[in-house]
């Protein structure tokens, strides 16, 4: 079992969009006999990539749902998450990254570092994955695998080292040199499968001594067998392969290869990396919530043999039914037993288990700690834990944003209603952030999530995955309201008009809460209101955190405390205390100075630096306030605070102020104030709808 | 030591706030490490926290480390003021503040004028202080220095800047200013230096308009906060 577990790798691909990692994630396929052809991701021969497998993501060339899949290299067992590379889905991103032992960051060799990679690198910092970075592209015009690896040091602040240089950059990339073996190896046949060892070339030699010396000099920091070793002159390859393993899994060194997916050069290599350095699920230490000991932290061990504990981290729908994706932490899973659902309580028999391969499945009897598997018939959402019944565990929760843009959707015919109502129930279930709802005022379906882009994504699918024609209105912004002061209510709720009265007096302040939440705090003394009625007070506050009186936006940030009431003998009740706490909340609030909160974006571009002025103008125009400038050779990085409101259709103007040169990335930052005349145009905007 | 004494906060200010009028440059002289970029930006968040605008130029270096430098010393001015927070903080600085980096070589004064013009154009950022960090003075000509002078005349802000010190070099002019800017100190209105005294950071005015080795005290600061610790000399 321990051997076993030693040799099982379950890594991300992650990266930044056309980076080429779909390419890489084939070519591994296809090298470890799990394809047996090689397509392009753009389809040129119809058939796509593997592990882009959705229609929608063949059509428009990039990777939206993560996949799962399994593989073999030499001894080794290995599960990929294909993970997607545009900001819009980063919780599919952050979803995989829980589950994930290692990754690999693919970077381009022309475009480096960009804005994208140093958001997924924030997600892996902060899920604390080890890595290694695969340079691709090395055969493209440009490419400078050397600058990259400067970016990625400066850029990303990680002490990245090179293990390779290239054999020939360009349309000269054959291959890689090797610094540890100090051997060339030349990537030949069809499909590069032939891979020719031979002595480093006269020309690269000088360069590769001089690299081979400052990969020493990186890594002997974690060994003090290899810094023995350097010193008197009898370094192993062994001792190196031990302090690179030993620096990637303590996070503080990020070896580096190289090569082209495309062309088939260095992927085999990478392999072997992945396998000698990533670590096995043995190395990594998992805590679970223990939910009979008040979520103390209890460390999950590999075995066996104890009770068994897994995440469900992704759903798909397969012509068969849910397909849910599960990371096993401890213990055994067996087809044909028990388990039960930690958030629901409800217990499901294990019928299918299935090792993923992309689309294709392979049945199996058994999945272990450390597995990545998928399974039938299961009932849960993602992110629910699942044990065997014997401990009540759940994984630590998950960060999940909040959805900052909505979109009001309109089934075009009945049948479209019904599918519109599938489709519904299975996003939501499979995206955290992927909302929706019925606007009691309108009628409306509503749907919110994290950017334009996701919301597009989710209503192409209801078209072409449940032929569900809607037509969309304009994108919304996902406003809030707050108090910036404290307001005292002392309100009296009295009804008597025939049958029972209704009487209730409630007195207290409302009052901001910095942390942006609402909390409610009884200090209520001597028994002014009886403590049964203490909840309704709280439901009656919460009731009107839905809707402001100020904009019409739901509340966050305030404070209630009640220190103060009155109680009747007969007219006193649940209803009654509810009511008295709505009228309190009214009469308070509008003292208590509500401004209007707007959902402000951290947005980077990434554009030729003979545009940074015209880049800044377009920025400044949607009252964006620019935080910083990074010059970098011909190009430069703008970050900027800009309010989401103002970022619509931001893509064309970008790509026509820059001849399509730029780019950028958006992903939420914060809440803050609108201006006041904005916040007026809002409101008058708001009354109309 | 009474820290209330105008004397003292006026000394303070001269030291670490603005001793620079418009159109002024500055240096701070240390070796690697001491704290140079710490002291800058000190520099910059006084007159930020006066509401003045500043401009953050780092040279090698990438604006998220300089932005977690001023996190660091608005966290500490934030602990020790009771009412203070630092998102209040964060607030009021961060509108005011822009930070330039250039990677690679990148830096010239022509590209920082560019720069500074396509700001002031497009933003209407208009600042009274530039902190010019990480230049490498020994690749660092008088051309180049004369080259900023004048554009901090042009756009009437002031410059500080930063310079290593190497430990090896113990060259020093007759006017007790040392390597490297022995041959440019009569470009600079003010020369510091810091240096690591037992456990504090000492900061020396080596030059203050047109005075050599000013009689002010000797200032010491923390080594961690890079705040005010001691003032020794007091008149």
């Amino acid at each position: 079992m321990q051997n076993k577990l030693e040799k099982i790798r379950n890594i991300g691909i992650s990266a930044h969009i056309d980076s080429g990692k779909t390419t890489l994630t084939e070519r591994i396929l296809y090298y470890t006999h799990r394809i047996h052809a090689i397509h392009d991701v753009k389809g040129r021969d119809g058939v796509g990539a593997t592990m882009d497998f959705m229609e929608l993501e063949k059509e428009r060339g990039i990777t939206i749902q993560s996949a799962a899949t399994y593989c073999t290299w030499k001894d080794y067992s290995v599960n990929i998450i294909d993970t997607p590379g545009h900001v819009d889905f980063t919780i599919e991103v952050e979803r995989a990254l829980r589950v994930l032992d290692g990754a690999i960051l693919v970077l381009c060799a022309v475009g480096g570092v960009q804005s994208q990679s140093v958001t997924v690198d924030r997600q892996m910092v902060r899920y604390k994955v080890p890595r290694l970075a695969f340079i691709n592209k090395c055969d493209r015009t440009g490419a400078d695998p050397i600058r990259v690896v400067r970016q990625l040091r400066e850029k990303l602040n990680h002490n990245a080292v090179l293990l390779q240089i290239p054999l020939g950059l360009e349309s000269n990339h054959c291959g890689v040199i090797d610094l540890i073996t100090m051997k060339a190896y030349a990537f030949e046949g069809e499909h590069g499968e032939q891979i020719l060892e031979s002595e480093i070339p006269a020309e690269f030699m000088e360069p590769a001594r001089e690299k081979r010396a400052e990969m020493l000099d990186a890594i002997s920091l974690f060994s003090d067998e290899l810094t023995e070793g350097i010193l008197e002159d009898r370094v192993t390859e062994e001792l190196i392969h031990d302090a690179v393993r030993k620096g990637t899994l303590s996070l503080r060194l990020i070896p580096v290869l190289l090569g082209s997916a495309y062309k088939n050069k260095g992927v085999q290599r990478l392999l072997d990396a992945i396998c000698s350095y990533l670590p096995s699920p043995l190395d990594c230490h998992t805590v679970a919530l223990d939910l009979d000991k008040n979520e103390a932290e209890v460390f999950l061990k590999t075995d066996e043999g104890l009770p068994l504990v897994m995440l469900a981290f992704k759903l798909e729908v397969s012509r068969y039914g849910q397909l849910t994706y599960v990371r096993i932490y401890q213990g055994i899973l067996q087809k044909g037993s028990n388990i039960a659902n930690m958030r629901t309580g409800k217990k499901s028999k294990v019928g299918r288990i299935i090792r993923m391969h992309a689309d294709q499945m392979e049945d199996i009897d058994n999945a272990y700690a450390g597995d990545i598997v998928a399974l039938f018939g299961i009932e849960c959402s993602s992110g629910d834990a699942f044990t065997d019944g014997r401990v009540r565990y759940v994984m630590s929760s998950m960060h999940v944003p909040e959805p900052v843009i909505s979109l009001a959707i309109k089934p075009k015919d009945n049948k479209a209603e019904m599918n519109v109502s599938k489709a519904l129930m299975r996003f939501t279930k499979e995206d955290p952030t992927f909302r929706s709802y019925l606007d009691g005022e309108t009628g409306e379906t509503i749907i919110c999530g994290m950017g334009e882009l996701h919301l597009d994504v989710y209503v192409e699918r209801m078209r072409r995955e449940y032929q569900a024609e809607v037509s969309t209105g304009a994108p919304m912004v996902a406003y809030r309201e707050t108090i910036t002061r404290r307001a005292d209510f002392n309100y009296t709720h009295k009804k008597q008009t025939g049958g029972s009265g209704q009487f209730g007096r409630v007195a207290g302040f409302l009052e901001p809460n910095p942390d942006g939440d609402y909390r409610f705090i009884n200090k209520i003394t001597g028994g002014a209101i009886p403590t049964e009625f203490i909840p309704s007070c709280d439901k009656g506050f919460q009731a009107c955190l839905k809707k402001g009186s100020f904009a019409g936006f739901p509340i966050v940030g305030v404070q209630v405390t009640i220190n103060d009431g009155s109680v009747h003998s007969v007219d006193s009740s649940d209803l009654a205390f509810q009511h008295a706490a709505i009228g309190a909340f009214r009469e308070a609030y509008s003292r208590a100075w509500p401004i209007l909160l707007e959902p402000l974006m951290r947005v980077v571009v990434e554009t030729p630096s003979e545009y940074q002025g015209t880049i800044l103008g377009t920025l400044n125009q949607r009252r964006g306030m620019i935080i910083s400038t990074s010059e970098n050779g011909a190009f430069t990085s703008i970050e900027a605070e800009v309010p989401l409101s103002e970022m619509f259709g931001y893509s064309t103007v970008l790509r026509s102020a820059t001849q399509g040169k730029a780019e950028f990335t958006m992903e939420f930052a914060r809440y803050n104030t609108v201006p006041k005349n904005i916040a007026e145009q809002v409101i008058r905007d708001q009354s109309v709808n | 030591m009474d820290i209330e004494s105008p004397s003292v906060i006026e000394l303070v200010h001269r030291a670490l706030g603005s001793p620079l009028k418009r159109g002024e440059l500055g240096v701070m002289l240390a070796s690697a490490g001491v704290g140079k970029t710490a002291c800058l930006t000190h520099i910059a968040l006084e007159q930020l926290l006066h509401g003045l605008p500043v401009l953050h130029v780092c040279i090698n270096d990438v604006p998220e480390k300089i932005k977690l430098w001023y996190l660091e010393f608005l966290n500490n001015i934030a602990a020790c003021r009771p009412g203070v927070e630092l998102a209040g903080l964060q607030h009021r600085i961060e509108p005011l503040r822009f930070i330039m980096a250039y990677l690679h070589q990148t830096f010239s004064t022509d590209k920082l004028e560019q720069s500074l013009r396509n700001l002031r154009e497009q933003t209407k950022f208009n600042p009274s202080l530039v902190v010019l960090d990480g230049i490498d003075f020994d690749r660092t000509t008088r051309s180049t220095i004369e080259s900023l002078r004048d554009f901090a005349q042009r756009n009437e802000l002031s410059i500080w800047m930063s310079a290593r010190i190497h430990r090896h070099i113990n060259t020093t002019n007759e006017r007790g200013i040392p390597y490297p800017c022995n041959e440019t100190d009569d470009l600079f209105d003010a020369i510091f230096l810091l240096e690591t005294v037992l456990e504090a950071v000492q900061l020396k005015v080596l030059k203050h308009a047109d005075a050599y080795q000013p009689k002010y005290p000797v200032i010491f600061l923390h080594p961690q906060t890079y705040m005010l610790q001691l003032i020794e000399g007091t008149h």
